[in-house]
């Protein structure tokens, strides 16, 4: 068992005060957290009681913001439906190539440093804003991906000027970029001890039931840490659909994610008070989520 | 001993942070505090390459003349320009002298209280003799001026020669109806192009026609009352669809901007815009081999008086803020009315509004340059003078635009019909602007 | 031993096939700029009929007096102070949570872990308006003063892999340092952190990609084309009224990409062991 204390802590022996000068070093990110994170918070919810606008004086309006975007705006609701889609759409998605890919390399015992780098690359630039216009450029009526397909498909779909297939299209860059993902798997099967699989093999079992039976209850705790992390980023997504349309939101809307909402209602209605409310409103559906997949990790999870 | 080096290590830290931090400067400019050092000012604008280039050899020229007076240019694209503007206004930090787009934000802004007014300096620094009240008045509101329009412009109808050679079809006219517009329409759209870039999802070109209909978007108490108008450009949008005259929906959504779009691309043989932007097109499609320009007035321009589709546009205005408002005045005035000024910006912003400068320039003018001129001729000739019933919108222009786009193409895709989303346009736009008031 | 092989021929296949699919978007952009721009659409050609190096040229020429190099050089300058803040203040901050015994020291790392759930766009307006009074719209100061402050972006992250590589530090170099005679800091400066330059380029490395991609705090925070990054400049070339000349802005794409694919190529060892320790129980 490793230690974690030192033998001598000259620093307790000091007297009075001196003793705690250990959280000079933490100091920065205790600054750092109160004033960029913990109070932005706390004004949030402040600012989201008011009406804030660059073009005139504050007004105290308790709730009425949340009254406002609850029953009187569709696009509230709209965005609600579309940033909830794209996190179904992405993240299960991500995660099961992540699985498989890095179940099939972890197989090999050779030359997989190549697949590793052409896997990962795309989570590196994938987020950037060169990659979103690569992206509209690819699935252009008269793209690469269309003429590719021609041979396939004999009509040209609009991928991103189609309503019904946009939001699945920018789905597809960030599913594009499960690279991240699969690393962090490829680490954990590796921490599987092989015998397990020897012993099943040997007991007559087949691929499907090693997997589901050895391999998943083991990354169970990453598939979970994963599950999370990237629903939390997921529900934010802002850059493909803003530099993709332009700032707009896509077809009718269709890509009206909820990120892109609060930026529009904060920096081009300037209305920093309904932004807040809608920000608020963002952080509690991912709390909420967070807290289901919390609850789903007890029953599931198996800390080996 | 020990301690020491702590104690020295910990101060070039500090020391690294603290000139760190001050390399950054804020965006207040320390310049022009000092007597002896020449005057700086800002100057923003948005456009294209275009008018990049002249603006900035214009510029130049101005502080050649006037070497007490260093101008910070700020060129930038359209986007976004008008909310960094009002977020530079809120902080007291905006240009010297900036764009406006008058027709969009200028009522707005007024009583919001964010312009200055610009009076002080009619007659003394600014001159305005040579240009025409009309026009003149395009820069305030409320009976309050805060600003020189800088060019005569108004929406026309582009329109692509070569693709109405080959289909065989006469090249609009100034006294088309919409009837002939739609003809034509047929005629191209049976060789394989499309007739037009659809307007339906464009405010710029929603407004005008809502303006020749005889309505207005927003009227003088701020209620939305172009239910009709609307209803009917919706309508007539889907049939034009409907005929192949416009392309699908799902297209124009992935190419709806000025600089994409089909007619630019050669895919589409007209399209609405300012008068000014031909110039840039023209310069596109020849490049592209794909054609070249001709400019008409709009379609039911002769049916009945426009309202008003001439405005004296892109006023150049004074910072409320600015600490150096005579300078800024300087180079207004020089833009505006020097010959010289004229000669470098040509048509970049339109037609100028001095007379002295349109008269110095019309002898030589490129063949596109002049067909602008003419076309702002006959733009003043049929649209009113008086800019306050023009009043495109309140409670920000953007969002306005936003909520006509994404019902338009609510009704592309087929999810409303013309009637619902010209219903449901109205009452969020209506909301929008009861919220903002 | 026997299905392992078998597994190998059929799945390097598709591996293979699937790399490709990976990878095409990036080399189609880069066979793309190098294509005349009437020819990136339309036409059923994978290679160019000649190659457009004007592309490029165009790309990196001044519009309007500021050039791609402009924003590129400002994105440096930006990514010096910020990985420089990043490191000191994320390896000082692990450090103390890996070794330094404080008040409150688990609640304060309970909530280290927690703030990693925190949606950082609930601190999008109040940072706007808090900066907006400090004055700092329009500068670096946004990014780099919580750099400083280990709050960054990814700076919990940073903090909670310095943590972890430093707790595998055997103890005993600290304890003989500490009979020598030196206090905490001489601990941290003169054996841990030379011990952890893995651990500390990792940080360089992600938060340097990581910096380079944020587009919307850059969005908000700077306003001054003068300063801004190449993200900015980037969304510009599709953003101005002019016309779009495809092939210079695929150029301008690939330009703004070099960095970072770079970066990642020659450490990627870096990148893929760092990511793979967050998956090691903690």
């Amino acid at each position: 068992m490793t230690r974690t204390k030192m033998r001598t802590e000259p620093d307790l022996m000091k007297k009075g005060w001196k003793k705690h000068t250990g959280i000079l070093f933490v100091l920065p990110w205790l600054l750092g957290m109160t004033f960029f994170q913990l109070w932005p918070i706390v004004h949030s919810i402040i600012i989201s009681l008011f009406d804030y606008s660059i073009f005139r004086e504050k007004e105290f309006i308790g709730f009425g913001n949340f009254a406002e975007l609850l029953f009187d705006d569709d696009a509230f609701w709209q965005s609600i439906k579309v940033t909830l889609k794209f996190v179904f759409y992405t993240v299960p998605s991500r995660i099961i190539f992540a699985l498989l890919i890095a179940t099939i390399l972890n197989r090999s015992t050779k030359g997989i440093g190549i697949y590793r780098v052409i896997y990962y690359a795309p989570s590196l630039i994938g987020n950037s804003v060169a990659i979103a216009i690569i992206w509209k450029a690819i699935f252009d009526k008269n793209g690469i991906v269309n003429l590719l397909l021609s041979n396939i498909i004999h009509n040209k779909p609009l991928w991103l000027g189609n309503p019904k297939l946009a939001l699945p299209t920018i789905s597809l860059l960030l599913i594009w970029q499960f690279g991240s993902s699969m690393v962090i798997f490829l680490a954990g099967l590796k921490q599987i001890p092989k015998e397990q699989y020897e012993v099943a093999s040997l007991d007559g079992a087949g691929v499907l039931t090693k997997f589901f039976k050895i391999t998943i209850p083991h990354l169970s705790p990453l598939i979970f840490f994963n599950v999370l992390m990237q629903m939390i980023t997921i529900f934010q997504y802002f850059t493909g659909p803003f530099v993709i349309y332009n700032g707009q939101a896509g077809p009718a809307d269709s890509c009206l994610l909820l990120g892109i909402h609060i930026y529009r209602s904060a920096f081009n209605m300037f209305r920093l008070g309904y932004g807040s409310a809608l920000s608020i409103m963002l952080g509690l559906m991912v709390g909420l989520v967070t807290i289901f997949i919390f609850r789903v990790e007890k029953k599931t999870v198996f800390y080996g | 001993m020990k301690k020491n080096n702590s104690v020295r290590i910990g101060l070039i830290l500090i020391a690294l942070f603290i000139s760190s931090v001050s390399a950054f400067g804020t965006g207040v400019d320390e310049a022009a505090d000092d007597q002896s050092k020449p005057v700086q000012i800002r100057f923003a604008w948005w456009g294209s390459e275009g008018r990049h280039d002249a603006t900035l050899a214009a510029v130049d020229r101005f502080m050649e003349k006037y070497p007490s007076i260093v101008v910070k240019t700020e060129p930038q694209g359209w986007g976004g320009f008008h909310d960094k503007l009002a977020t530079q206004i809120s902080t007291g930090n905006e240009p010297d002298v900036f764009q406006f787009a008058n027709d969009k934000y200028m009522a707005d802004y007024a009583e919001a209280g964010m312009l200055y007014d610009i009076s002080d300096f009619i007659g003394s620094i600014i001159d305005t003799d040579s240009i025409d009240k009309g026009t003149l008045g395009w820069g305030s509101f409320n009976g309050t001026l805060y600003g020189i329009p800088t060019g005569m412009n108004g929406q026309t109808l582009l329109y692509n020669k070569k693709i109405f050679d080959e289909a065989g079809a006469a090249y609009p006219e100034d006294s088309w109806t919409w009837d002939d517009y739609e003809a034509a329409g047929i005629k191209i759209a049976a060789t394989g192009k499309y007739a037009a870039v659809d307007f339906s999802t464009q405010l710029d070109y929603v407004s005008v026609l809502i303006y020749q209909m005889g309505g207005v978007i927003v009227d003088n108490n701020l209620q939305v009352v172009c239910l009709k108008e609307l209803t009917k450009i919706y309508e007539m949008a889907e049939r034009f669809r409907a005929e192949g005259i416009f392309p699908p929906m799902e297209e124009t959504v992935v190419h709806n901007t000025q600089q994409d779009n089909y007619f630019v691309l050669g895919e589409a043989a007209m399209k609405f815009d300012w008068a000014a932007t031909a110039p840039m097109f023209n310069t596109s499609l020849v490049d592209g081999n794909l054609g070249s320009i001709g400019i008409a007035m709009m379609p039911g321009s002769s049916e009945k008086p426009a309202s008003v589709t001439s405005l004296g546009s892109m006023p150049l205005l004074i910072g409320r803020n600015s600490e150096h408002k005579e300078e800024a005045a300087t180079l207004i005035n020089f833009l505006i009315n020097d010959p010289e000024a004229a000669a470098i910006l040509k048509t970049v912003r339109g037609v100028p509004v001095s007379s002295k400068a349109r008269t110095s320039l019309r002898s030589n003018l490129s063949e596109v340059d002049a067909m602008v001129f003419d076309a702002v001729d006959k733009l003043s000739a049929i649209s009113l003078p008086a800019p306050a019933k023009y009043r495109v919108t309140r409670g920000g222009a953007a969002n306005l635009g936003t909520i006509i786009q994404t019902e338009g193409e609510k009704v592309g895709f087929g999810q409303k019909t013309p009637a619902e989303a010209a219903a449901d346009a109205v009452e969020q736009m209506q909301s929008m602007i009861d919220k903002a008031n | 031993m026997d299905s392992a092989t078998r597994f190998n021929k059929y799945h390097h296949i598709y591996l293979t096939l699937i790399g490709v699919i990976m990878v095409y978007p990036i080399l189609w952009m880069v066979i793309a700029s190098l294509t005349p721009s009437h020819e990136i659409f339309l036409t059923g050609r994978f290679l160019p009929s000649t190659i457009q190096w004007s592309n490029y040229t165009e790309a990196l020429s001044a519009k309007a007096n500021y050039s791609l190099l402009d924003f590129l050089l400002n994105t440096f300058i930006l990514e010096f102070f910020v990985i420089s803040g990043t490191i000191i203040s994320t390896s000082l901050v692990g450090f103390g949570f890996a070794r330094v015994p404080f008040p409150f020291k688990k609640i304060l790392f309970t909530i280290l872990i927690g703030s990693l759930l925190l949606p950082q766009t609930i601190t999008l307006i109040p940072r706007y308006i808090l900066f907006s009074k400090l004055k700092w719209i329009n500068s670096y100061l946004p990014f780099v003063i919580p750099s400083f402050l280990a709050s960054g972006i990814g700076g919990t992250f940073f903090i909670f892999l310095v943590n972890q590589f430093i707790r595998s530090i055997p103890l005993e170099l600290d304890d003989s340092a500490m009979i020598d005679g030196c206090s905490r800091f001489q601990i941290y400066l003169k054996i841990i952190l030379p011990l952890s330059k893995t651990v500390l380029i990792t940080v360089a490395l992600f938060s340097f990609i990581w910096t380079w991609d944020d587009f919307q705090n850059q969005l908000i925070f700077i306003n001054d084309v003068a300063k801004f990054t190449i993200s900015l400049g980037l969304r510009m070339t599709i953003d101005t009224t002019e016309l779009m000349s495809w092939g210079p802005i695929l150029a301008a794409c690939s330009i703004a990409l070099l960095p970072s694919l770079s970066v990642f190529l020659m450490a990627q060892k870096y990148f893929v062991e760092g990511i793979a320790t967050t998956g090691i129980k903690r």
